[in-house]
Formats: C-alpha cells, structure tokens, sequence
C-alpha cells in the first residue's frame, strides 16, 4: 500500500535529484554532448521523419479518475481520488499522478474524441487503432467485414524500414486485438516482442541467435543456405515469384546480427538511476525499451498495457499500483525524450479503446463508456500544453467542440507526415481509403 | 461510323456530343469521319430524358462516383446514388432537395449544379466540364426544357454491344472502341463518348475516357465498358511474338489442345515436361497436400512403366490425406469454426464433409445438402451452413460467393458496379432464406443444448431503399415460383442445374487454380462479365466435361493433373508469361500454413503436438481451426471470417522468416533426438547417403553432383558431424525450392 502523502514528499525530492543529476552528467545516461547534438541536428534535418511511442491502455483507462476528474460532481461519480494542481495552470489531475503532473507542459489533452463502441474492447480497439467501425465480435474476427490497418501498419507500410530495423513494434502482452496490417497484409504486421523487458535475461525471441546456434553457427547455416539454394539464385537474375523473400533473409539476417538492434535490447547499457526511474517493471523497462528502438531506426512503437478495465474495486486496482506504474513510466519517457531532444521529431500518443463510465457501478467498479475519453499527446508537432475539448459536469460527453476517431486518425496521420486521403483495395479489390474523410483537430496541432 | 446512321431514330444530344468527339478522334487514328450532320442542339432538345442523358452526364463527369456525391454520406450536402442506379432518387436530389436551388430552369446558366461543374463558385470536387462542352449543354437544356423526371415506363439498358476485338493487336496499336446501347424497347443509341472505360491490365492495354485503347505491352488484358447499370468486357490480345512456323506441340487431353490454341494466339512456346520427381512433389502436394515419403518417392522414380504418373495420380484420390486436405479447403471456404458453430457442431460438420469426400459425392450434392439443411446440427453437418451465417443477406452472399463465385456484397446497398446485379437481384436471393428458423440455445461447447433449423410459415425479405417485400428470384431472372414447403429447394435445383451458367463454371475454376496456381479467371471466385477468363474456350471444356460426369469432382482433378500443361515444369524467372496468366509453365508458389508445417515436421521426423490433438496429428487434419499454432498464424492460415478466397495469406514477411531461420522451435525440430538426422546417424550411413536422403525428403529429388560436393565439404568443416547435418537440414528447410509448390 502506497501512503499518498509520503509518496509525494518522496516523488518530489526524487525529481529534483534527478535534474541535478541530468544537467550535471549527460554522459552517465549514455551519451556524450557531441552526440547528443548530432542527435538533435539530425531531428531537424528530417523534421518529417516522425517516430511514435503508443502508450497503449487496454481495457479502458478511467478517464475521469486521470485527466478529466470532476471534483464538483456528487460522490457517485466523482469517486474517491482528489485533483492535484498540474505544471499546467488551471488543469489538475489526479493525485495518483503526482509525477504526470508536472509534464503537463509537454501533453496535449484532448477530451474531444468521442465514438459510440462501449460494448466490446475489439471492436473499440478497431475504432481507435484505425479510426473505423468494426463489428463486435469478442475474437476480434467478424465475419465478412474489412479489417483496417493501425496506425503503426500504415506507417511501416507507408515509410518502410529504416537502419535495418523493422517500422513497427509491439511490445509487452499478447498483442491488443487489430494492432496488425488488416487488409494490408502480413507483411505490414508489428514485430511483437512477448519477452518481459525486465527480466535479467531478457531475449527476444526469434530476433535473438538461439543460445543453442549461436552466431558461427548461425553464419555456417547461412554458407550452407547458399549452397543448397540454386532456386533463389536463379531468381535473382530477374524479377521472379519469389517476391521479396531473398529481400526478407537478408532483414531477418541484418535485424538478427545487427549491432544496432542488438545494442537497442541492451537494456543493461542504461544507467541504473535512469533505468530505475521508468520503474522495474516490464512496462517500465518497456518504454525504456521503446525510446532505445526509436533511436535505433524503428519507427513506430507501440507498448501495451491491459490493466485498466476496472469493473471491479476501480479505487483500490487504480491507486495500487496502476496509477502509480503509469506515472512513473509516462512522466520518464516525456523527462527523457525532452531531455535528449528525441520529444522533437517523436510522437507520444497515450490512449486506450475508451473511457470508463463517470457512474461507479455495485463492484465499486466503472464501465466501459465510449462517449468520453481522455487522450493524451505529445512531442512532434503537438501543440503542447493545451487541453482540446472538455466534457459535461458529469464526464458523459464532450460538450461543444466533438471529433469522431476519424478526425483523431487523421491528426495522427497529419503528425506522422502520413497523407490520408490516399486510397487503398482490399484483397478482394474494393478500394477503401486509408480515412474517412476526418479532419485534423485543428486545437491538437502547433 | 456508319453504325450511327443506321440507327432509326431522333437521337438525343448525347449522339452529336459523339459525332463531334469520334470525329475528333477519327482523325488521330485514321477511322474514316462520321457521316451524320451534328444537329444543332436546340432541334433536338425535346427528346433529352433524365435517364438516358441526364445521368450519363453525371456519371461521366465522376459526379456520382463513390469518392464523390455518389459516396453513402454523399458529399457537401449532395448525395447521388452509385453511378446513377436511382435515378428518381438523383431526380429528387438535384431538383427537390435544398429548396430546389441546385437546379434554375428560368436561367439554367446559374444553377449550382452547373456553376459548381465548371467552378464559377467553388467546388470541392474542382471542375468538372467546361462551360461549352457537350456535358454542359445537355444539363442546360434538360433544364430550360422544364427538367424531364424519369417515368415508371421509361426504357432500360438492355445490353451493350461493343466492337469485338477479336484480331490481336501489336505494340503501340492504337484502337477506338464503339459501345452501342440497345434499350428494353429495342431503340438503339451509340453511346461511346458517355459510357465508362476500365483496362484491367494497363501493362497490356491503357483505354482513354473516351475509349481509345493503346497498346502497351504483350499478353492480355480485358478493357469493360460500363453504363447505366449494364456492363461488358473486351478481351484485347496481344502477342509476344509472331511465331511464323508453330511447332506441333505433344498433348494429352482436350486441356492441353486449348492450352496450345492460345499460346499460338499470343506467340508463346511452352516450358518442357517438369522431370519425375518434380511431377511427383508436385501432384502429392497439390491432390494430397504432404510431401512424398522418401521410399514411395524412390519406386515411382525407379519404376519405368509409361503409365506411373496416371497410376500415381489415381492412387493419392484415394489416399487419406486427400480427404484431409480437401476438406481443410472445403472447411474454408464454408468458414467451419468453433465460434459459430461449437466444438460439437464442428465435429458434426467436419465428419459428414469427410464422409462426402471419402465418398467422393458430386458437387451439386454436396452443395444441395448444405442449401437445403435443415434438422439438428449435431446429427445433420451441412445444417452448420445455417450456423456459420445466420441472416437471410448473409446467406445469400455466401451462396452467391461460395457457389457461384459472384461476390454480390456490392449489391446489398447500391447496384453493383461492376456486374449487372441490382438490389433486387441481392434480396430475391436473401428472400430465399427468409423462412429459416434456427433453434439455438447459446451454449455452445461439448454440452451444448439444441442447435437446429427449420422452415418456418412466414418469413420475408425487404427492400431497404422501398421497404417492399421482395419475392425469392434466382439471379438475373424474374421472379420463380418457389417450392411452397421450402424455397431452398427451388434455389438448390436452380444452383445445381446443369445448366446454371455459373455453379459448374466456379467449381472448375477454383479447382483449376488449386492446382494451377492461379484461376481461368482471376482472383479465382470473381465471375463477374467485367473479369472474363483468360482462356475462355478451355474453361467453357471444362465446364461442359464436368458437367457430363456429373460435377464428379475427382474426374476434375484426374483430368487437370493428367494434362500435359499441369505437367509443365516450373520456371523461377520466366521471360515471357510472367505473371502465369497463359500457363505456360508452372508459376511456383508458397507452400500453405498447414501443408508447409507438415512438410517441415515430415522432412525433420518429427510429429507436432497441438493442443486437444492426438500427438501427430498433422496439420492440414486439424479440423479446429483456432487450435494455437503460432507458425500456422504467422504463416497465414485463414481465420475463415471471409468466403473470399484471397483470406489466406501466401505473401513472406519479416516474421515468417525469423521464425523458420531463427527460432528455438524450428532448432529443437533439427536436433530432435529422434529426428531424421539423428536416426540416420544412429543407422551409420555415410555422408552421401546421408545427403542424398536429407535432399530427398526435403526436395523430393537426389542433389546434383556440385551440390553434394558443396554440401559434403560445409558438413566436414562442422565443428560435428551432427551439426553439419542439422545445418543441411536447415538450409534444405530453409530454402525457396522448400518452401515452394513447384
């Protein structure tokens, strides 16, 4: 059990240690200043070449128990958290967030985005991954109906690879229903990394040399693979059925033995004081994890959590360790993406499929409830500091300025330097456009 | 040209807006100008009616095409329907809605609708036409001639009639098409200018807007023609090369003298005869979906009797894994699954569907069993076609799309726009099902309560543009009288006539392209007049031979594999042909999920274990088809949701390949104790042996000299002898001729 008072007293002092720290030592979180300008010369340089860390909270995170509390509602719905003052004049958020409050400066709230799934995850997962309807369908299969590329999807296959690493990756849990290419294809799907980034012995699996190969071995079956594929030779001579296969050996072989992505899983290369402050947990290490890719050449990262659909006992899940966990990893990224000048040219989206409701049901628990949520953005091109939208007393709805989830994709596309408007068939030919006519949240963009 | 001067009849605006651009044209291609007079707009005025030149206009402009007004939602406050199937809807539209001000008959100059098509106010959408252009004047005139409506007895589209290309063309030819249109009332009209214009192959063949085909490339490509809800298609031929002395090619059956009649259309020379042991990976692959085992593999090359591929062939349609794999396909296609159905009700239908194929049961049995079901699901299998798809428009397009292979979704909003279906056609078919009654508990599972379906009194479809009840109809016919007990049955005869143009023509061709690789007509369940086949006389022989053995659907397979052209060996980096469209060779293709982790596991000797599967079980025998596999997943096996064949997946990526090249997994497979390599290390054969074995269980042929040479020496330089073996093992598995049907 967390005592909120000490927390904070601790949290705070803690803070600012570390900018002690960080301005007095660069070089003890890994890089020295020449890099860090070349770092930030090259974000300038390819201003369009935008990253994006998804934070992802599967289930539904409690948007009125976050970022839209509602201190003067009655009881059964304003529920049991007080509002803290944020870095941000005028908006508070929830006492649970005390190190999320101090970012505010660098998010974008947006209260807005409201759709009308709040009966099935996979559907609203499909609404908010790609911007389109899906019908419910608890597996995440519906019958005859097209299934749309994430957003991740979109810009692997819109921007392709970069430093020999794959466009999109997935990582923690089992992979949140539709973070795949849809109708694009397999080819477009995220490299999902199941292994728990912080485990001693965290390895990737499939993408790490099994320890029973090792890499001689791993070159000796490659000298052997040419020897015994003539087929593949002949191919190369001209464009053939093989399609792109010789093209994905070599990835594989270039992501497998690439210093690059070996030394990004190096999670040991982080200083302990750093690696400590995103939180010993696998979301932490995670996001850790994810600023480590991006700098890589990954383009687009999503990691997931699944805790946050609190039917049951919301107050007690929530300020355990949920809220707590949430706090530590989301205000490290921002410290640090800021810190590095990575925040420049690299997208932070932190969103779930919806809302929850603003009533508290018999289970001391919330319900999903899709017409209000609360989304958070940052970084590239994000007019920060600013909160987009607000919602009624009671947290049901947006009131005035509303934007469907074809506008929210469209604003992410427009940050990722993504032209939406193009249009793309299905397998079976029908042409479908990447989004349906939304329009950019205008409030949301610097 | 002279075609227009024999037509009978006062013609609209639409036949000068022709005579001038045809004449326009004429001129650049060398046709001969046109001889009718442009007639002077005015005279003709009178004769502008709202369907036949109206919507033309605006469907020639792309104003109501589905990116425009003719999208659902409409756009900027317009809403025309698809390419103008509605025609009272559009009349209301521009001439009602918005207070009547799109439209201003006193000075129709200043109509929206035209200010916005020429943009003199601004127009989303850009400008359409130009203030002189044909277009322009038609809609001026159909409004100071007092906006003629469209009338109940208005005449419709017939057909289309489109100069035939039937002589090939040759590199950078060029060549106006002529579209004439016959109306219900037997008046003709020439439309060229005004229908819409669609090259499926631009490679091949580009068509202008106003249809002038140019020729870009050699092979074939089909050039539609679309107007007023009616379509039709132009084969344009274009050969590779003029071979003056065609070599008298050896055949075997009727497949392969039509097979040879197109490659002398287009100049193309065939491959040779694929060798023994490719024709033997080959047919085991694609009749029973394993890898020949290495001894069976060793007689059939061994042996020298002239008929063995003939025997061989007949001996796997009676193999058991030939029941496994086509009822894999069948389950499918007919989306068997657990979510829909329960794991009972899936036992229930994958019995009777293997008993069917044991049994070798003629496709239109099969197919009447599954149209006509009814009972409780778990004694009677076809009923879970009424499970997997449980509303009445739901059941029509699987019918549509399974049987038929029509892909009729189009229709349930708007007419189709690319076939001649309407919405009528789409809820006559639905109205078949309307009376189907499902009793189902919803518990589903090993214990789950009754799940079954009869035919009720009542039950009907309607139309949700005019809220009519709708009467069942088979496809492009006029109302049937259906059976008053069940309609199914009448829907069933009609489906399994023998002389449904459709029902016979889809079973071939899938089956074709199961075998082949790729359809007569591609993708392979789209039949629609605007995808015409590639070799339109072999699938009509086809069609006409299956149908006189009486849709038996082993005689299909037996006559497919037997023909020289399925035999044709396969060419990795063909010059000509490339895409396969002219069979030619065989066009290799990945291996499927299921068929490609069994041949891993066969070659490596060991057995998979799947979860509430025997151990051993193989993959193409899983009748569940969520069972957790994550190579099945990744390698793209179909989460059957869709009737459309393209759900399984056959393209490589990133994943597949760190799967199959770097995973414990596949490593634990290579290194199995009991695997092949350790078992030919225990029986203490020698290095080429070994090879010869590994090279062929995997490749089902012996290495060439070079290659066991190459190989010998990478296995001595080892650190073992073990690991130099388990590395061939994983080059061979890894390799494209593996992974390949070839």
């Amino acid at each position: 059990m967390l005592n909120v008072t000490m927390d904070q007293t601790r949290l705070c002092d803690g803070i600012s240690r570390r900018n002690l720290l960080r301005v007095g030592s660069l070089s003890l979180l890994g890089l020295n200043l020449p890099q860090l300008l070349a770092r930030r010369a090259q974000a300038g340089a390819a201003a369009k070449d935008v990253n994006c860390i998804l934070l992802w909270m599967g289930g539904g995170a409690s948007n009125i128990d976050t970022f839209d509390m509602k201190p003067d509602a009655p009881s059964e719905i304003r529920g049991e958290f007080q509002p803290i003052a944020s870095n941000l004049p005028g908006l508070s958020v929830c006492e649970h967030l005390p190190l999320t409050a101090q970012q505010m400066d660098k998010i974008c709230l947006i209260r807005s985005v409201s759709h009308t799934e709040s009966g099935d995850h996979t559907a609203a997962h499909h609404y908010m991954l790609s911007g389109y309807a899906q019908r419910p369908d608890p597996t995440g299969q519906p019958a005859n109906s097209v299934i749309y590329p994430s957003y991740g999807s979109v810009v692997g296959r819109e921007l392709g690879w970069r430093n020999g690493l794959p466009p999109y990756v997935v990582l923690t849990g089992e992979a949140a229903p539709y973070t795949g290419a849809g109708y694009m294809g397999s080819e477009y799907n995220p490299l999902t990394i199941k292994a728990d980034a912080n485990d001693p012995k965290f390895s990737v699996e499939d993408v790490s040399i099994p320890q029973s190969v090792g890499l001689d071995r791993l070159q000796r079956r490659r000298s052997m693979l040419a020897a015994v594929d003539g087929w593949q030779r002949q191919a190369d001579k001209g464009a053939g059925v093989l399609g792109d296969r010789n093209q994905f050996y070599r990835q594989a072989l270039e992501l497998i033995t690439s210093p690059a992505a070996k030394r990004a899983f190096q999670l040991d290369e982080e200083p302990a004081a750093l690696r400590d402050r995103y939180g010993r947990h696998r979301f932490g290490q995670s996001c850790l994890l994810a600023r480590r890719l991006v700098e890589a050449g990954v383009r687009f990262v999503s990691v997931e959590t699944n805790w946050w659909d609190t039917h049951q006992n919301n107050f007690r899940d929530l300020k355990g360790t949920r809220l707590p966990n949430l706090d530590q990893f989301y205000s490290a990224l921002l410290e640090d993406l800021a810190q590095r000048g990575l925040l420049d040219n690299t997208l932070v989206v932190w969103m779930g499929e919806f809302g929850r409701t603003p009533w508290i049901n018999g289970s001391a628990g919330r319900d999903h409830w899709a017409p209000s949520n609360a989304i958070c953005l940052s970084g590239a091109g994000v007019k920060m500091g600013t909160v987009v939208g607000q919602t009624d007393r009671k947290c049901e709805r947006p009131l005035g300025l509303t934007h469907s989830t074809h506008d929210f994709a469209a604003t992410i596309y427009r940050l990722l330097g993504i032209d939406c408007t193009k249009e793309y068939p299905t397998p079976d030919g029908r042409p479908v456009l990447l989004n349906y006519h939304g329009k950019p949240i205008a409030e949301a963009l610097a | 040209m002279v075609l227009l001067a024999r037509i009978g009849r006062v013609f609209s605006v639409a036949l000068i807006a022709l005579a001038m651009s045809a004449s326009a044209l004429a001129q650049s291609v060398g046709v001969p100008p046109p001889t009718a007079a442009a007639q002077p707009v005015e005279a003709v005025a009178q004769s502008i009616g709202f369907t036949r030149d109206v919507i033309p206009v605006l469907t020639k402009a792309g104003c109501n095409a589905g990116a425009c007004h003719g999208s659902f939602q409409g756009r900027g406050g317009l809403r025309l329907s698809l390419l103008g199937f509605d025609p009272a809807a559009d009349y209301n539209a521009l001439v009602r809605e918005a207070h009547g001000r799109r439209v201003f008959p006193a000075a129709p100059e200043q109509s929206l609708i035209l200010r916005k098509a020429v943009m003199t106010v601004p127009h989303g959408g850009n400008k359409r036409f130009a203030a002189d252009s044909t277009s322009y004047r038609i809609l001026r005139e159909w409004m100071a001639r007092g906006m003629p409506g469209p009338q109940a007895a208005d005449p419709h589209v017939a057909r289309l009639e489109v100069t035939s290309l039937e002589r090939p063309l040759q590199l950078g030819e060029q060549m106006q098409l002529q579209v004439r249109v016959v109306w219900s009332d037997g008046s003709a009209q020439d439309a060229t200018p005004w229908v819409l214009y669609e090259s499926n192959s631009d490679r091949v063949a580009q068509v202008s807007s106003a249809g002038l085909i140019t020729v870009r490339g050699a092979g074939r490509a089909a050039v539609t023609v679309r107007h007023l809800g009616q379509v039709a298609a132009v084969p344009v031929t274009v050969p590779y090369a003029a071979l003056a002395d065609f070599p008298a090619l050896p055949r075997q059956n009727f497949i392969d003298d039509l097979a040879i009649e197109e490659w002398k259309k287009l100049g193309l020379l065939p491959a040779g005869l694929a060798t023994d042991s490719e024709f033997a990976r080959r047919v085991h692959l694609d009749l029973s979906g394993t890898l020949p085992q290495v001894d069976e593999l060793r007689s059939f090359l061994d042996s020298s009797d002239p008929d063995k591929r003939s025997k061989l062939i007949d001996k796997l349609l009676d193999r058991p894994e030939f029941v496994d794999f086509w009822a894999l396909k069948w389950a499918d296609l007919l989306r068997a699954h657990r979510r829909s159905l329960g794991d009972k009700g899936l036992r229930s239908f994958t019995s009777w569907l293997r008993q069917a194929l044991r049994d070798n049961w003629p496709a239109d049995k099969i197919v009447r069993a599954l149209v006509t079901a009814k009972g409780n699901l778990y004694n009677e299998g076809p009923v879970a076609f009424y499970f997997v798809d449980r509303t009445p428009e739901d059941l029509a397009e699987t019918t549509a799309q399974v049987f038929l292979g029509l892909r009729m979704q189009c229709a349930k909003c708007h007419h189709h726009p690319f076939d001649v279906f309407s919405q009528d056609d789409y809820y006559g078919l639905a109205a078949f099902f309307a009376r189907v009654q499902r009793k189902d508990t919803k518990e589903s599972g090993a214990f789950g309560g009754a799940q079954s379906i009869r035919i009720g009194a009542t039950g009907t479809v309607t139309h949700p543009g005019t809220g009519q009840v709708i009467t069942p109809r088979t496809l492009g016919s006029v109302a049937e009288v259906p059976d008053a007990n069940d309609p199914r049955v009448t829907l069933a005869n009609w489906i399994t006539s023998r002389d449904n143009p459709y029902f016979a023509r889809n079973i071939v061709n899938r089956y074709w392209g199961y075998l082949f690789g790729r359809g007569l007509v591609d993708p392979i369940d789209d039949l629609r007049p605007t995808n015409p086949p590639s070799h339109p006389a072999l699938l009509d022989a086809l069609t006409r031979d299956f149908v006189q053995h009486n849709f038996d659907l082993k005689h299909l397979l037996r006559t497919m594999c037997n023909s020289r052209t399925y035999q044709l060996a396969s060419e990795v980096a063909p010059e000509r042909d490339a895409d396969g469209m002219f069979f030619t060779h065989r066009r290799p293709r990945r291996l499927p999920a299921e068929i490609l982790l069994d041949a891993i596991n066969q070659t490596a000797g060991v057995d998979e274990a799947f979860e509430n599967s025997p151990k051993g079980t193989r993959a193409i025998a899983l009748s569940d088809p969520s069972a957790a596999s994550y190579f099945l997943d990744i390698f793209g096996r179909p989460r059957r949701t869709s009737t459309c064949e393209c759900e399984r997946r056959s393209q490589p990526d990133l994943i597949q390949v760190l799967h199959l090249s770097n995973s414990e997994k596949m490593h634990a497979k290579l290194a199995d104790p009991a695997g092949r390599v350790a078992r030919l290390l225990a029986a203490n054969q020698n290095d080429t042996q070994i090879i010869d074995e590994l090279y062929m269980a995997a490749l089902s042929r012996l290495p060439t000299a070079e290659e066991r040479t190459n190989v010998a020496r990478l296995i001595t330089a080892a650190p073992s002898r073990k690991e130099g073996l388990e590395d061939l093992l994983w080059a061979l598995i890894n390799s494209a001729e593996f992974v390949f049907l070839h």
